[in-house]
């Protein structure tokens, strides 16, 4: 049996004063239409839905859920859930502005969305008031209520804060929450548009195997659209992968990775860690490209795709000795002019605290950061990274210590949410903001939207562009000032594999014209590829500052999945490059 | 007294705030200053309310003075600041008065501690149920606009530096308003995606009503009607002006005192059983 059913569906957006309404990912120039989408979820299956960013998993997911459809024009059919409830099986035939005609009731109860930002999910003050609210909207009463919010909160761990205000959770527990609140209404089917989008390395593990979890123990369908592969993939049955509008494939991981490879090897960069330095070998081992794993469509091995299935199959590989084996120590990168100049700033045993009675957030913190390179300071949430970047710029100050910059020097901060930075109608007016300020001119405006890839969005509202071109005009903004050291805070969260590519590049680029970046962040595998020099911080304190190779090198646990998959095997490797390099 | 139905609660804070305001009285008012800042210690210990201390003495002492100062009705003078007579009537009166406005500050900061917007939403919850929803909501999105409005804030501070003049308040609250309405959108969205306003809403109480909130109810609703009763009867009989009537020790200070002291009285017996029951 289906639990979703599309069959030749079609969808577009209502074209308005000659302009297309985007909603929604609808912010490339024409927003996200759906044509002809052919797709079946199986009851009980975990399906996951992929694609670069804007091509329509968004609008896809919406479309499923009445309540929140977008306005539009569709065709085809559409069934949901359709012999547990009827609603599904209604061709609804084109009449612009309408909603689609399965009766509301059943998908209110039986289909539940999990959006992707975890906060502005939440709608009460309290935890288990959050729990009830879904059930209170259905009138349920409230005996029965509180049974089912107690089981609930029990089976999901919740237990623990039950009492507490949604606003001191974590950004983990908020949208652990938002599943919870939504797995009390006992839906059968849950879609799921980027839950983990904005969540750390830790909490998003932590969801993904509470959905997990709720797909094996209870059986309800998951179609969970996703840019983070590395996690998601060894968990579904079924991968979507949408291009442009529509599904251009629909099978099992393994096929997936294999069409992917075949098809589409700019999309290579999404896949796990271990997929692509399985990939990447068979491609430099063969010689030639699109060999190996995109031909063998029926291959005795499969491709590995978790860390574990990852250090089997490179523990084989070189049994068979096609990958040398554990040759040397690759040389450590030495800069050649890392310690010969006076660092560009300086912090000496920075103390902060928010407030008198709370403990100190910084203890002791020393840091010199050299011109010319990117140091990222690593480590968990709540750990103090941002506040220590805060203190860097000048907005929070130090309670004990000092922060010293070389003279005349400017400082520009990229906050974790590029929203803080806009206040403008549009991008164009407000990179045009400080200009007079800061001396520059429209053409050098215009020349840095070129170079960012933005000029098209010069009349668009800031809010409507997507994650990743928000990070990029947040940062044209920064870079406008002509700042000396960037500092940036999470720059990669809520980016795709690409988006961040590209924020590399970018970070190249500026370090090339001389400018030191300082980075935190909780993405290792970011910041590997990126940074010079890594600190981890831990407890208020900088610990193991070092080049990043030999910092991550050094680490067990907290490094990258390409050294998680070599540790003891091939030794020193920190980057899919390292790996190559022993090729 | 947290542990209580919010009904036992907010009836106990009727009663006591409105006898503390409406008796004003040496005796009485001292009694409810020791009462409420008894109990505001037993719920947030010694340091907080060492903290608050300066702030209530303070109001004590301007009270105090400028009563004193400039209120000379009272006919023993102690002494004279200048042409100006200093009585000890006013010099009570502002006391008493100043005594009598820390007690209510406490209280309510007592209520703030015990009570919280959630259960008085409870309580309230039935009988105005959009009301109720709406300000859950409101107190559900407040601290996520404060914290956008730091963030802004900071970010600003870091592009530009500190700005103060009113362009930039107002430009902070535009961005604000508009990355909050941003937000709200999704907020509409989910309510809308668990079916808000499908159906009549019905309304989820996380507290029940036990057999030891009858008990305590009909206590209170007695040691009030008795420290009602006893408060018209003391103040009948008591003025500060011309003369200060003279003040000695009174049964019927012992209802109104019983009724304040309730809340501790009530912890007590449960601390006591708990560390009998342990034995």
């Amino acid at each position: 049996m289906e639990a979703v059913e599309l069959i030749d569906f079609c969808f577009a957006y209502p074209v308005l004063d000659g302009r297309q309404a985007g909603a929604g990912e609808g912010f490339n120039q024409a927003p996200a239409a759906l044509e002809h989408v052919n797709l079946t979820v199986p009851v009980g299956s975990f399906t996951l839905l992929c694609g670069m960013t804007g091509s329509g998993k968004s609008t896809l997911l919406q479309c499923l859920k009445p309540e929140l459809a977008p306005v539009g024009t569709r065709s085809g059919i559409v069934r949901v859930l359709g012999e547990v409830q009827a609603l599904g099986s209604v061709a609804v035939t084109r009449e612009a502005g309408s909603s689609p005609g399965f009766s509301p009731e059943g998908s209110l109860v039986f289909v539940g969305f999990v959006l992707q930002d975890a906060e502005a999910q939440i709608v009460t003050d309290t935890v288990w008031h959050e729990l009830a609210f879904g059930l209170e909207n259905l009138g349920v009463p409230s005996n029965e209520i509180h049974r089912r919010v107690a089981e609930t909160a029990s089976y999901f761990g919740i237990a623990g804060w039950f009492e507490q205000k949604t606003s001191e959770l974590s950004g983990g527990q908020k949208q652990l929450l938002n599943l919870a609140a939504i797995m009390v209404m006992q839906p059968q089917l849950l879609l799921l548009d980027e839950p983990t989008a904005q969540l750390d390395p830790l909490a998003t593990k932590e969801f993904l195997a509470t959905l997990a979890r709720v797909n094996q123990e209870l059986g309800v369908t998951v179609l969970v659209a996703e840019h983070h592969l590395e996690d998601t993939l060894p968990l579904c049955d079924q991968v979507a992968f949408i291009g442009t509008g529509t599904i251009a494939f629909a099978g099992d991981a393994q096929a997936f990775i294999a069409w992917c490879a075949a098809k589409l090897p700019a999309f290579i960069p999404a896949l796990p860690a271990a997929t692509r330095l399985a990939l990447a070998a068979e491609q430099t081992g063969q010689g030639e490209p699109n060999s190996g794993y995109a031909l063998q469509e029926s291959r005795a091995t499969p491709c590995p795709i978790t860390v574990r299935e990852g250090r089997a199959w490179l523990t084989t590989r070189q049994a068979s000795s096609l990958l040398p084996g554990c040759v040397k120590e690759l040389e450590p990168l030495v800069h050649p002019a890392s310690h010969d100049k006076a660092p560009l700033l300086v912090a000496r045993q920075l103390w902060f605290g928010y407030g008198r009675t709370l403990p100190p957030v910084l203890r002791g913190i020393e840091l010199k950061v050299q011109r010319g390179r990117v140091h990222a300071i690593v480590g968990a949430n709540g750990s103090g990274k941002s506040t220590l970047l805060s203190v860097l710029a000048g907005v929070h100050r130090p309670q004990r210590g000092k922060v010293t910059l070389q003279e005349s020097l400017r400082l520009a901060t990229l906050p974790q949410d590029p929203k803080a930075l806009f206040c403008h109608d549009t991008l164009l007016q407000d990179l045009m903001e400080n200009s007079k300020r800061f001396d520059y001119h429209r053409l050098e405006i215009e020349a840095l939207m070129e170079s960012f890839g933005l000029a098209a969005y010069a009349h668009r509202h800031p809010y409507d562009l997507s994650a990743g071109e928000q990070q990029k005009a947040a940062l044209a903004k920064l870079l406008l000032l002509k700042p000396d050291i960037l500092l940036l805070d999470e720059p990669t969260k809520g980016l795709d594999a690409f988006a961040k590519q590209e924020l590399h590049g970018f970070l190249d680029m500026q370090t090339e014209r001389g400018s030191t970046i300082v980075l935190v962040s909780h993405d290792l595998d970011f910041v590997a590829e990126c940074a010079d020099t890594c600190s981890l911080l831990f407890n208020g304190e900088l610990v193991g500052t070092a080049p990043t190779h030999g910092f991550f090198a050094g680490n067990l646990f907290y490094t990258t999945a390409i050294e998680r998959i070599t540790q003891g095997i091939l030794p020193g490797c920190v980057t899919l490059k390292d790996v190559l390099a022993h090729e | 007294m947290k542990t209580y139905h919010p009904l036992v609660i907010f009836l106990f804070f009727v009663a006591a705030i409105a006898l503390t305001m409406c008796a004003l009285h040496p005796v009485l008012s001292v009694m409810a200053v020791a009462a409420a800042a008894a109990w505001a210690i037993c719920l947030k210990g010694c340091h907080a309310f060492l903290g608050m201390l300066g702030f209530y003495l303070g109001v004590v002492v301007v009270m105090t003075v400028f009563n004193a100062l400039f209120n000379t009705v009272g006919l023993t003078v102690l002494f004279y600041v200048g042409s100006m007579p200093v009585t000890a009537e006013a010099l009570v009166f502002g006391l008493s008065s100043g005594a009598l406005l820390v007690a209510v500050l406490t209280w309510f900061s007592c209520y703030q501690e015990v009570m919280g917007a959630d259960k008085f939403l409870a309580l309230f919850g039935r009988v105005l149920p959009t009301t109720s929803m709406m300000i859950t909501l409101v107190f559900g999105f407040i601290p996520g606009v404060l914290e956008r409005g730091r963030s802004i804030a900071n970010a600003r501070k870091a592009l530009v530096g500190e700005e103060k003049s009113l362009k930039a308040g107002v430009r902070l609250a535009s961005v604000l308003m508009g990355w909050s309405m941003e937000t709200g959108l999704i907020t509409a969205a989910s309510m809308k995606a668990r079916a808000y306003g499908s159906t009549q809403r019905s309304t989820y109480l996380n507290m029940r009503w036990t057999l030891r909130d009858t008990v305590a109810l009909v206590l209170l609703l007695a040691l009030t009607a008795a420290a009602v009763a006893a408060a018209v009867v003391t103040l009948s009989g008591f003025r500060f002006y011309p003369y200060l009537t003279p003040l000695h020790a009174d049964w019927l200070y012992a209802p109104y005192a019983l009724l304040l002291v309730l809340p501790l009285l009530l912890e007590g017996g449960e601390r006591l059983r708990w560390r009998l029951s342990s034995l």
